[in-house]
């Protein structure tokens, strides 16, 4: 007993002795990447150091981090596609956190020079799953509809679906469309479309990157259960002054930028100014729209105020008109504003944190005149303070957590078809706290397990406490990895819509009514990723999705006493492949999805009006000749499904109950449906191409762009006028114009 | 290069091919009935119509000229285990734009509804299938007023109103008329006139109101509306003595939880938030669609303060 006890004591002395020594060997590297050229951050650069086989990725605002260095000097090399790589000497000092910033050069410093934008290799050793990374250039590579926009490039993106060209709406693997967050800087827009839905409200200049996650996000992600768009905006140019205009047979623009002492601003800025060139896509032709967008960003870092602490300062205000002038029309109303600020900190120890605060409104309003329609107003009002700490241990194991409050103040406003004035008002706090770990130890297995704990909930009934979340990816070779991602999520601020209008108008946000428990899901995500060789890729991902408690109109609803919601039940899987090849002056990608959705309310299932089964998504772009690119996009999926006429029945109207009564009345005509989606619409499929130019004049850069919309002219249905079975089809063959100007 | 050429008059075959794809948004036709059946509980003749669901070239359910209508049903409704079958005979149609000028009904002139009284009705097709369905036939309500006569408290307050309510314990709709009734001396017999609720400026222009259809359990009739409709009795008159206000009479119509139910799905719900893309019409039909359903009517003599009828200047006896 003794004798066992010396050795432990002896063992564990020895294993403290070995950790001390070893620790004392070590030092760290540590940094900013950035770009030489306007001094904002590089995201995803591979920093490695090869004699000690240790390395690391910049994050989102390029920093990186690596532990456990021996001393000496070392060569460290910084790479990023689009940039030339760069080889730096830097001496490692024990016990000592070295801080080492770095500029890296793009490769296309000339016009003639311009590169495609490829994926990037370092994903490989990252635990996260179904998550993409869209830099500007890819969305300014998908042909534009009047012009580049954001929300379009989603869509061909594999598990990504629209109902329609008319639309920016999109539908990620079987969820409905408010189950998909869009953020900026973190902070959530509520109405991220302009003109009724036909694009977003984010200026392409503003965008340095979209962070996408399809599915099993980790847990410093939630309030959604389907996806997460994450808009990185750019910093603005710390090392001169640059501004750009923009004309696109619909908009103007502006956009600003240049230093500050310290740090750096941008400001843009949008406007319509015809809007007969919006009205192509709609139906209605007549729809005076009017719209603006502006946005703002700060960002300043001095180390004799604060060291190693940046903050930025950032805004973004969108407002969408349709004012008819016309007392016999309803005017419409939607405002977007938000304010942050922003403190990123890298400590003196390994640890560094984000601290941010955003104050975010949106007011949608209907305006019925004289019209019958009712006067609605939703007013949302959010008010978020998140705090994320990031500890890295000399494993290169990280440690994360964070503590996110949101008071919420969600307003509906209605007046029913008999004018009686009804107010939904909820207020309340989300305050969720969650706590991860990453395990990034071994070169072969990554992992990031962790979960968010819901301490409050802003709706009455509360989420399930726990939403854990597991991560894995397993590399058996440095050109293979292998997903695997299983997490919970809740949602409990959902629009009032009705996913079967085919365009809808007002959606309002509310949180979830008393009587309902906010929506949960829980998904299973496996895949792999193969670079076939250094330019191309596969993936494949499958997945499963269980959805409970999904808040749904009630259809059956005849009278007030019932509810206005009931809950609904859904579940979707399927696959999602995609290849993709990048080379220095062309690319091609492309990606199939398999998909199955379902919704089921009132014991009946059904497939929701968004359930595609198969989508083919092709693009490809080539730097051609002296500065001049040509891409194109052909898209396919099967048709949408509907509901069937399977007849007509002669509806009794009740008459005027003083006039004349009996059951005789009136009868008019009334369809009589089939089962519900059963049927399906012809299949979807347009190819769009554009050609751009980009070129300098005098002082100069210039962009010029083309796009022919549907080239070959498909007549892809839109949806048929039940009452004379006349098809209204989507875009026919539409060609647009843009020009860009930068000084 | 002649491979080529082939390859891109394929490609253009392919594409100039699929540019448009015939699409039928119907499918096969589906046979359904329909029985219309609402009760009258004031009334010894009660009708009810059966009817097929029809098909048509095209899309127009106008140009269907066959009348919907089955004539050769058992129907029969049971009340206190007392049967009562109706009659299959031939009635007015009110619309005959698109059929002839009689319709296939089912009439009864016996069954009188009893007030809460359960209702079962079953309707046997002629090829033997049976639909069938259930109504519960509402109360007559006591009205409650909120003082004894119209116009008692009319000079005490600036403004007002008279108000009517009424207790339900069910999901009814009640649609309420209030009714002055009167003589002039230059024109004999009783002459009648409604009460608007009220009046509404909308857009600097004056917008009557009437009682409308709904589930409030009381009316309210402001002064100023009754005081209008008192006045426009005797427009352009100078001796008003030569009129005499007799009672005034509110009905109250109503709508059974079914019948309620109906209407609301055709007409619009009576909801915070409506929304509807295919419309989903309320059915209480076993084995077909439909409604079956029952009102009731209440009535009730109103008085009139007689100063306040006095000072318009009409006589009261």
């Amino acid at each position: 007993m003794t004798i066992t006890t010396s050795a432990t004591r002896i063992f564990l002395f020895n294993l403290l002795m070995v950790s001390y020594l070893f620790s004392q060997s070590t030092g760290t590297l540590r940094g900013f990447v950035t770009d030489s050229t306007h001094g904002g951050s590089v995201i995803s650069a591979n920093i490695r150091i090869e004699s000690e086989k240790k390395g690391a990725s910049s994050d989102i605002q390029g920093y990186y981090f690596i532990p456990g260095i021996k001393p000496g000097v070392k060569t460290v090399i910084v790479s990023n596609i689009g940039y030339v790589t760069k080889e730096l000497q830097v001496t490692i000092t024990p016990e000592k956190i070295t801080q080492l910033n770095i500029a890296l050069v793009p490769s296309s410093l000339t016009l003639d020079e311009v590169s495609i934008t490829g994926t990037r290799r370092p994903e490989l050793t990252d635990p996260s799953i179904s998550i993409e990374q869209i830099p500007l250039e890819q969305i300014k590579s998908v042909p534009a509809g009047v012009e580049a926009d954001m929300l379009r490039a989603l869509k061909i993106s594999p598990g990504v679906t629209s109902t329609g060209d008319i639309t920016a709406r999109y539908y990620v693997r079987g969820g409905g469309s408010d189950q998909n967050a869009v953020m900026v800087n973190g902070a959530v827009l509520y109405n991220p479309f302009h003109a009724l839905g036909l694009f977003s409200v984010v200026d392409p200049e503003m965008i340095k990157m979209l962070e996408f996650f399809k599915g099993g996000f980790t847990s410093e992600w939630g309030g959604r259960l389907s996806s997460i768009l994450n808009v990185v905006t750019r910093d603005g140019n710390k090392n001169r002054f640059v501004g750009t205009a923009a004309a696109s047979s619909m908009s103007g623009k502006v956009s600003v930028e240049g230093p500050i002492p310290g740090g750096s601003f941008l400001v843009t800025g949008r406007k319509s100014y015809r809007p007969e060139a919006v009205q192509k896509f709609l139906n209605n032709r007549a729809a005076p729209f009017d719209f603006y967008d502006l946005s703002f960003k700060l960002n300043y870092s001095n180390p004799e105020f604060y060291e190693n602490g940046w903050f930025t300062f950032h805004g973004f205000f969108s407002d969408d008109k349709i004012e008819n002038n016309d007392p016999t029309k309803e005017d419409y109303k939607f405002n977007n504003s938000t304010l942050g600020m922003n403190w990123y900190q890298v400590w003196a120890s390994p640890l560094s944190s984000n601290m941010s605060f955003t104050y975010t409104t949106f007011v949608g309003e209907v305006m019925p005149n004289l019209t019958t329609s009712k006067p609605r107003k939703n007013v949302v009002t959010d008010f978020s303070s998140n705090w994320d700490f990031t500890y890295i241990f000399e494993s290169r194991d990280e440690l994360w957590a964070g503590f996110y409050n949101k008071i919420l103040n969600t307003e509906l406003k209605l007046t029913n078809l008999f004018g009686s004035k009804t107010e939904i008002d909820k207020r309340g706090l989300d305050m969720v706290a969650y706590l991860k770990y990453k395990v990034l130890r071994h070169e072969t297995v990554k992992i990031d397990i962790g979960t968010r704990l819901n301490i409050a909930s802003a709706s009455e009934q509360k989420p399930f406490f726990l939403e854990p979340r597991f991560n894995i990816t397993w590399t058996p070779a440095p050109i293979l990895a292998i997903r695997l991602g299983i997490g919970r999520f809740s949602q409990n601020l959902v629009t009032l819509s009705n996913e079967e209008e085919l365009i809808s108008i007002f959606e309002p946000w509310v949180v979830v009514p008393d009587y309902l428990k906010p929506a949960q899901a829980t998904h299973f995500i496996v895949g792999a990723d193969y670079y076939f060789t250094e330019w191309l890729k596969f993936s494949l991902e499958a997945y499963y999705k269980d959805i409970v408690n999904l808040v749904d109109i009630n259809e059956l609803k005849y009278t007030n006493l019932d509810p206005d919601f009931v809950q609904a039940d859904g579940r979707s899987y399927g696959v999602d492949f995609a290849f993709d090849i990048s080379r220095q002056n062309y690319f091609f990608k492309g990606s199939y999805s398999l998909g199955y959705s379902f919704k089921s309310k009132g014991g009946f299932e059904f497939p929701p009006r968004y359930d595609t089964r198969h989508s083919i998504n092709l693009q490809a772009g080539w730097i051609f000749y002296d500065g001049w690119q040509i891409n194109a996009v052909w898209r396919f999926s099967t048709g949408l499904p509907f509901t069937g006429i399977a007849g007509y029945y002669d509806k009794w109207n009740i008459p005027d109950p003083w006039s004349q009564w009996y059951a005789i009345g009136q009868y008019d005509p009334a369809f009589l449906y089939g089962a519900r989606n059963a049927q399906r619409l012809p299949s979807y499929h347009r190819l769009d191409i554009s050609l751009s130019k980009s070129f300098r004049l005098f002082f100069t850069k210039i962009d010029l762009d083309v796009s022919l919309l549907n080239v070959y002219d498909r007549h892809n249905i839109f949806y048929f006028v039940r009452d004379t079975g006349e098809r209204v089809d989507m875009l026919p063959f539409l060609p647009s114009a843009s020009l860009r100007i930068e000084i | 290069m002649r491979y080529f050429a082939l390859f891109l008059i394929s490609v253009m075959a392919f594409f100039n091919l699929s540019c448009d794809e015939v699409f039928a948004p119907k499918i096969p036709f589906e046979e359904q009935n329909f029985v219309y059946a609402s009760i009258k509980g004031d009334s010894l003749k009660q009708i009810i119509t059966v009817a097929r669901s029809y098909d048509v070239e095209g899309f127009n359910p106008k140009s269907n000229s066959s009348a919907p209508e089955i004539p050769g049903c058992i129907v029969e409704v049971k009340q206190a285990g007392v049967t009562y079958r109706f009659r299959d005979t031939l009635i007015e149609r009110t619309d005959t734009s698109r059929y002839g000028n009689k319709m296939a009904a089912y009439v009864s002139t016996e069954l009188v509804p009893q007030q809460n009284a359960d209702l079962q009705l079953k309707v046997t097709l002629p090829g033997g299938k049976v639909l069938s369905s259930i109504t519960r036939v509402p109360p007559k309500l006591f009205i409650k007023k909120s003082v004894f006569a119209i116009g008692y408290d009319r000079g005490k307050t600036l403004g007002g109103s008279y108000t009517l309510t009424w207790d339900a314990p069910d999901l009814y709709l009640y649609v309420p008329k209030l009714e002055i009734f009167y003589t002039r001396d230059d024109i004999p017999g009783t002459h009648t006139v409604e009460v608007p609720s009220r009046y509404r400026v909308v857009n600097k222009q004056v917008e009557i109101i009437y009682p409308q259809i709904g589930i409030n359990r009381w009316m309210t009739f402001d002064y100023a509306a009754i005081d209008s409709t008192l006045k426009k009795i005797s427009d352009g008159i100078e001796e008003k003595s030569t009129f005499r206000i007799l009672r005034a009479e509110v009905r109250l119509l109503v709508y059974d939880t079914n019948l309620a139910k109906y209407y609301s799905s055709v007409n619009g719900y009576l909801d915070r938030y409506s929304v509807r893309l295919d419309e989903n019409v309320f059915t209480n039909i076993n084995g077909g669609l439909g409604v079956f359903g029952a009102y009731m009517l209440t009535k009730e003599i109103l008085l009139f303060d007689l100063d306040y009828v006095a000072s318009f200047g009409y006589r009261v006896r």
